[in-house]
């Protein structure tokens, strides 16, 4: 570890002194330009969850407003249960996940439950397609105006569904950002799993959720910022039973607490921004019926800096520095597993016209007990306000989570990094102020040393293995057209996706036959979204659709789905806001893991007021 | 006619044959107890051998496992060992368990290489029975979502002879093919197999398949117990006989160490058991007084097993 700290310290030093020598030769030609801002790539960010909807308390978690919003494949084993992202055929732990610029998925099994995450307190959600082998998706909590703003409100719904939040922001040279949240649930919905089957209702399925969330954001002076940002949340779920279980006692305790310091210094040739970082996941999993407990936690302390620099009007530079060490403690490690890692990055964005933009991006990770990782990314992109193009070339890596290193039995300390190289192409057309936009995108990314858990002829037992490969590739268009006649306005969207993602290494055990389409991944899927808007009243109806998929068990069949809300939005957003959703509006009996039944028509509703005092 | 008397003359012979009863009650296993760790990879008893792989980093088997467990209520992996009767067949405290996801054999050795096998006992273990009847998070409940599922477990025995298949027989542990639903069933009661009709034989080999199969195998937990392998010949593994060589385990209780004079055979080897079965130390014994340390072992009950030339024996001790 040590030469890496000195690779580190090095990397920082020459990249500065190197920087320091370019912008001593262009001080006295250009102005130089420095943004309070972190290093934009070229390629998008698409926002998934717009800040209206993430805090118009509709949405119990993250997972349900990605469901909502159609963007993304959510996976879900049902109501209030385990729930990741699928993000163009990647695995969900492909899927790198921040907030504020720290990674925050769990390090022993890669992944984040989307259905725990509170969006409340979350300013920004979107996803950068063309960051980590799956997309970089990103939550961010920004600094809020000034002023006092407080919201508060409910929301109750079907199954015993009820949510209250309360948050309070403002402040001048001091803000804050403060937020709290109850969530209960029963889940406890009907479903008919055929037509000669008599309805069941899902059974040890309650949830309970508390959660407490601060964010400080000091200016000490026209230079120094600071930011505190404190979440903590406790939860406590039943797991129900499979539709072909009798009962289930099964239930998950999870306690949650992330906090961020970072200073930001705005400097006259460059910004610099450091955090220092400090995770922690306590997760209690029991099954009374079968006397298994199963506690697993994990701390990760992570110190990472930033420097940002503009050489003339054309160019910036970013160079960036992560260390991380990681300790966990489950059952199944021998020994509590510790992990030390630092990564480098390094980007160069040049503007070579008014529009037009090129990047260069490299990355490199070194993993105590792994061999090194790199990276790069390549990105040129035109963007103005009509048209606009970019095409990007990547590869990115993923390091073997501490259950594949460490799990015994069939952890393998000798697995090598996942890498992926990718290309994308995303077009936009724009025909009116309003939004009127139609997008296509095109996506090609090859994985390379495939981490999966198989039984091979020389080794008995299961076991994580480089085993096989997967091609990925697809297609996803999306039209945005804004109307209005008279005081009606609206919005008509819709949007398909296309994603083949085929493993191209057959595996003996578990049965994976090359060509063949990744579990829970579906070839199609769309939606068509109608919203109406006069004066303050908002109607809007969206209908999706996804096609069939395998899954380890049988396969899924595909489905559709129909959501109807009547909003009652006050200009300006304060004031009074309610809202009325009817989710599964045609009472499809679906599902989107086997043997996981979903609940069919529900209905929620909610009063938000918005005060500034 | 002829070839009836034919038949008859043949199936005599072969009863008239001496046979050994494979019972496990030889390893003397109290209530509760169970052997998943055989002192050379190899269960031997009556004129069989059976395969065992303990892995001491990752505290799993595979092969074989002998229990005296008698838990038919507590679903799931933590009662991987019991049958779902409680007991072994007739009523005895000890019977075998495999875990069968690949097939795995039974060896026959000393004079039952090469004859039939006459046949054996079987039955489901608790964490099969269970997970059939009820489901759990990983297999289904047998029947499925509207219990019509044609559901099955099937126990498929094969024999083998100088390497080539002879024949073999199948016996479904769980059925729920029937047209009526209330002909379904899951034994839970010992069950003779007949193995005759795999003629001469010099190992068996059994394997489990289920309706219930995904991407990654198979769904229903793996296991069968076993009882009363009959077998022709006469005992020749020594080994497995228990014989009495009168030796005392002082002090017991103990605090430090224990000792053991040794006087009646040159080479023997001792090992230590937890009251779960797992060995947890071997010892090679010389003639006169044995010293062995038991200052790092947990408080509680332990087992002493001496493997002579002659036999086995075992002591039981007390760590204070």
């Amino acid at each position: 570890m040590r030469k890496y700290l000195l690779l580190a310290v090095s990397w920082f030093v020459l990249g500065h002194c190197a920087l320091a020598q370019v912008l001593d030769t262009t001080l006295e030609l250009s102005q130089v330009v420095v943004r309070d801002t972190a290093l934009r790539p070229v390629s998008l960010e698409e926002q998934l969850v717009s800040t209206e909807q993430l805090h118009s308390g509709k949405y119990f978690s993250l997972a349900e407003a990605l469901q909502d919003e159609g963007l993304l494949f959510v996976k879900t084993y049902g109501l209030g249960s385990l729930a990741t992202a699928n993000v163009r055929g990647a695995a969900a732990s492909q899927t790198s996940i921040s907030w504020n610029d720290i990674p925050i998925q769990s390090p022993m099994l890669g992944l984040l439950d989307l259905s725990l995450l509170p969006v409340v307190q979350l300013d920004e959600v979107g996803i950068n397609y063309n960051q980590a082998i799956g997309g970089n998706l990103f939550l961010r909590t920004n600094r809020p105006d000034t002023g006092l703003l407080i919201l508060d409100g409910f929301t109750v719904g079907s199954f015993g569904q009820f949510q209250k939040s309360f948050a309070v922001q403002g402040g001048s040279r001091l803000r804050f950002k403060l937020s709290t949240q109850l969530d209960k649930a029963r889940n406890d919905f009907p479903f008919q799993l055929n037509p000669n089957v008599p309805e069941k209702r899902q059974t040890n399925a309650e949830l309970e959720q508390q959660v407490f969330q601060q964010s400080l954001f000091f200016q000490l002076s026209a230079k120094h910022q600071f930011e505190l940002h404190l979440w903590q949340q406790a939860t406590h779920r039943q797991l129900p039973p499979t539709s072909v279980a009798t009962s289930s006692l099964a239930y998950q305790k999870d306690e949650v607490y992330r906090q961020q310091l970072r200073w930001k210094i705005l400097g006259r040739k460059a910004v610099w921004q450091t955090s220092l970082a400090h995770l922690r996941e306590d997760i209690f999993y029991a099954d009374p019926t079968i006397l298994l407990e199963a506690p697993s936690d994990f701390r990760s302390w992570i110190l990472q800096t930033k420097r940002q620099a503009s050489i003339g009007q054309n160019t910036t530079i970013e160079t960036s520095l992560r260390a991380q060490r990681t300790t966990a403690v489950a059952n199944g490690y021998a020994e509590r597993g510790q992990q030390d890692l630092l990564y480098l990055g390094q980007s160069i964005v040049h503007q070579f016209a008014k529009t037009l933009k090129f990047s260069v991006n490299g990355e490199a990770q070194f993993t105590q007990g792994q061999r090194a990782a790199y990276g790069w990314r390549t990105e040129m992109g035109r963007d103005r306000a009509d048209f606009s193009w970019q095409l990007s070339v990547h590869r990115h890596f993923r390091i073997p989570t501490l259950n594949d290193l460490l799990w015994i039995p069939g952890g393998s300390p000798q697995l090598r990094a996942e890498s992926s190289l990718g290309q994308s192409l995303n077009v936009r057309k724009s025909w009116n102020k309003r939004g009127g936009q139609i997008r296509l995108e095109l996506f090609n990314r090859n994985v390379d040393n495939w981490i999966q858990w198989a039984q091979r002829d020389d080794r008995p037992g299961w076991s994580a293995q480089n085993v096989t490969e997967v091609w990925s590739r697809g297609a996803q268009v999306r039209l945005d057209q804004p109307f209005q006649w008279g005081r009606l306005g609206g919005m008509f969207r819709t949007n398909y996706q296309w994603t083949r993602s085929t493993y191209q290494v057959a595996v003996v055990n578990p049965s994976i036959d090359a060509g063949e389409q990744l579990w829970y991944t579906p070839e199609h899927q769309g939606f068509v979204q109608l919203k109406l808007q006069y004066e303050m009243l908002q109607l809007s109806y969206t209908h999706r659709f996804v096609s069939e998929s395998a899954g380890i068990n049988d396969d899924l069949e595909g489905y559709d789905l129909g959501e109807v809300q009547l909003e009652y939005r006050p200009p300006n957003n304060t004031g009074n806001h309610i809202f009325l959703r009817v989710n599964n509006l045609w009472n499809t009996q679906y599902r989107i893991i086997e043997r996981r039944p979903m609940p069919g028509q529900q209905w929620s509703m909610g009063y938000r007021v918005t005060i500034h005092p | 006619m002829k070839n009836n008397l034919l038949l008859l003359f043949l199936l005599s012979s072969v009863l008239l044959t001496a046979q050994v009863t494979v019972d496990f009650e030889e390893f003397n296993l109290m209530e509760g107890q169970f052997l998943n760790q055989a002192a050379n990879d190899t269960f031997s008893t009556g004129n069989v051998a059976l395969f065992n792989d303990y892995n001491e980093n990752y505290d799993s088997w595979s092969g074989w496992a002998i229990s005296a467990t008698t838990d038919t209520e507590t679903p799931g992996f933590m009662n991987q060992y019991s049958s779902s009767s409680g007991a072994g067949f007739d009523g005895s405290s000890t019977y075998g368990v495999t875990f069968a996801f690949s097939p795995v054999p039974i060896e026959l050795t000393g004079e039952a290489v090469g004859e039939p096998v006459t046949g054996m006992y079987v039955n489901n273990g608790t964490y099969a029975y269970l997970s059939m009847r009820d489901g759990d998070t990983v297999a289904k409940k047998f029947g499925g979502e509207d219990g019509n599922d044609p559901d099955f477990f099937l126990l498929t025995i094969k024999g083998e002879l100088n390497g080539e298949i002879t024949d073999s027989v199948e016996f479904y542990l769980a059925d729920y093919r029937f047209e009526d639903n209330s002909q379904d069933y899951i034994i839970t009661e010992w069950s003779y197999i007949d193995l005759l009709p795999l003629g001469n034989v010099d190992r068996i080999l059994l394997s489990l398949s289920s309706s219930d199969v995904g991407q990654f195998g198979m769904n229903t937990p793996a296991y069968v117990c076993v009882d009363n392998i009959i077998t022709a010949g006469t005992p020749t593994s020594v080994v497995d006989q228990r014989v009495d060589y009168g030796f005392k385990v002082f002090p017991n209780p103990s605090t430090n160490f224990i000792q053991l004079d040794w006087a009646a055979d040159a080479n023997a080897q001792a090992a230590i058991f937890q009251m779960d079965g797992r060995m947890i130390g071997q010892y090679e014994l010389q003639n006169g007084t044995n010293t062995i340390s038991v200052r790092n072992l947990p408080m509680g009950s332990y087992i002493l097993r001496v493997e002579g030339e002659e036999g086995w024996d075992v002591r039981r001790f007390i760590k204070q």
